[in-house]
């Protein structure tokens, strides 16, 4: 792979960096196509430097997402538990598994994503936006503000600052959410995407978590997940340090950028051109698992 | 002086010190694509395409080769959300929340498997 090809990349990381922080989907479900299809890249080596991308974005998104608030971390923790064990297993799935296969579930976890995210667009309400509110101080900073809840009765409670206005929940359903969590890592395993995916909206519409705060926790738990995934793809050699390191060059710059736009722009406004893409990589994917020649697909890089 | 601070919910503390353990890892994780970057321009050997055995690790870091240093960069990466949850599990017993101090216990045990298992196989 020459340097032009590496810079791309690199820029392409970006990308999915930015839009995986502002959806909380890690930006692996962007990344592992635009890999194979449009670089040659072997598709195993694709989710192993996705894997590695997604921790890196989960680790850069996340010093902003708790600042901000919109991370739960008790409920991150407690989903975290079947999530990494998902992802073992799946990780294992994953790199004995055909390619065909691999591309046939990530087609349907497309489809999936697509479905879900004009469901959700359909079903909430467009809010005016308010005035824009900055980063909640931590407490003991200068300006930290005096009137935040005190210990919440529930230890799952949440409690964030959006646009001017105090928000406070309390997940419901929360062994439901255990368990789909087990699901979500099982495919960020396979597919090397993260699982905020299934994370994000089992948390907003099952577990009634506000989208920002779903977002929040799943940034900081795909990183986690993908942490075994990584682990798994590393130890079968399937880790391709030049491919990761224009990765994550690329994702370091782009979810510092993410999270801060999350804060500006109602992220809703944007989900049809993501839905866009989405639907023309689903297409790509699902091509790919009927070995059916894409036409605007690269053919593999010799190593 | 007096503090006029109203309380406040004593789990932020635990969020400052994860934030503490994600930036520092951030930190690492760059300055070592940093580094690795600087030495592919000064030596001219590009990144490896392939991991090298773990064992050699050391050696060649110390040899300046930019592979072994983007190596361990990617390594630094995916210790970091452990390290995290390290500091977490600290945080929730400083704060006095066995209950979710065990479950970051449980998170750290099913990684460190995964990481066992990973070895194995």
């Amino acid at each position: 792979m020459d340097l032009q090809e590496l810079v791309l990349l690199g820029v392409v990381s970006a990308g999915a960096g930015i839009v995986g922080s502002m959806l909380g989907l890690g930006g692996g479900i962007f990344m592992v196509p635009l890999f194979t299809l449009f670089f040659g890249i072997d598709q195993k080596a694709a989710i192993g430097a996705s894997a590695v991308a997604v921790v890196a974005n989960s680790v850069v998104g996340s010093t902003v997402h708790l600042r901000s608030r919109f991370t739960n971390l008790r409920l991150a923790m407690l989903l975290q538990v079947t999530t990494a064990a998902g992802a073992t297993v799946g990780a294992i799935v994953g790199v004995a598994a055909d390619q065909r296969v691999i591309s046939a579930v990530f087609a349907a976890v497309l489809v999936y994503a697509i479905v879900s995210m004009l469901a959700q667009r359909r079903a909430r309400p467009t809010a005016a936006p308010g005035p824009v509110a900055p980063p909640v101080p931590m407490p003991g900073e200068a300006g930290s503000p005096p009137d935040l809840p005190t210990v919440p009765v529930d230890p799952l409670t949440g409690h964030y600052r959006d646009r001017g206005q105090d928000i406070t929940y309390t997940p419901e359903r929360v062994p439901a959410g255990v368990g789909i969590s087990g699901l979500a890592g099982v495919l960020s395993g396979m597919l090397g995407i993260g699982g905020g995916l299934v994370q994000v909206p089992a948390m907003s519409v099952l577990m009634r978590v506000p989208v920002k705060a779903a977002a929040g926790t799943s940034t900081f738990m795909v990183g986690f997940a993908s942490v075994a995934t990584a682990t798994v793809y590393y130890a079968s050699g399937e880790i391709d340090p030049q491919v990761v390191v224009a990765a994550l060059l690329g994702v370091f710059v782009g979810s510092q950028i993410g999270p801060r736009i999350t804060r500006r722009v109602a992220t809703e406004r944007l989900v049809l051109f993501f839905v866009t893409i989405m639907v023309f990589l689903a297409i790509s994917m699902i091509l790919q698992a009927a070995a059916v020649d894409v036409p605007w697909a690269r053919e593999g890089t010799d190593e | 002086m007096t503090s006029t601070q109203a309380p406040t919910d004593p789990v932020m503390l635990v969020y400052r010190i994860a934030r503490a353990a994600l930036v520092a890892g951030f930190v690492l994780a760059v300055s070592l694509v940093a580094i690795a970057v600087a030495l592919v321009v000064i030596t001219g050997d590009p990144i490896a395409g392939s991991t090298m055995d773990i064992g050699d690790l050391p050696a060649a870091v110390r040899d300046g080769d930019p592979s072994a240093v983007a190596e361990l960069a990617i390594l630094a990466v995916v210790l970091t959300p452990i390290l995290t949850t390290l500091c977490v599990i600290a945080g929730f017993l400083r704060i006095g929340d066995r209950r979710y101090a065990a479950i970051s216990v449980l998170v750290l045990v099913v990684l460190s498997a995964s990481m066992v298992v990973a070895l194995l196989r």
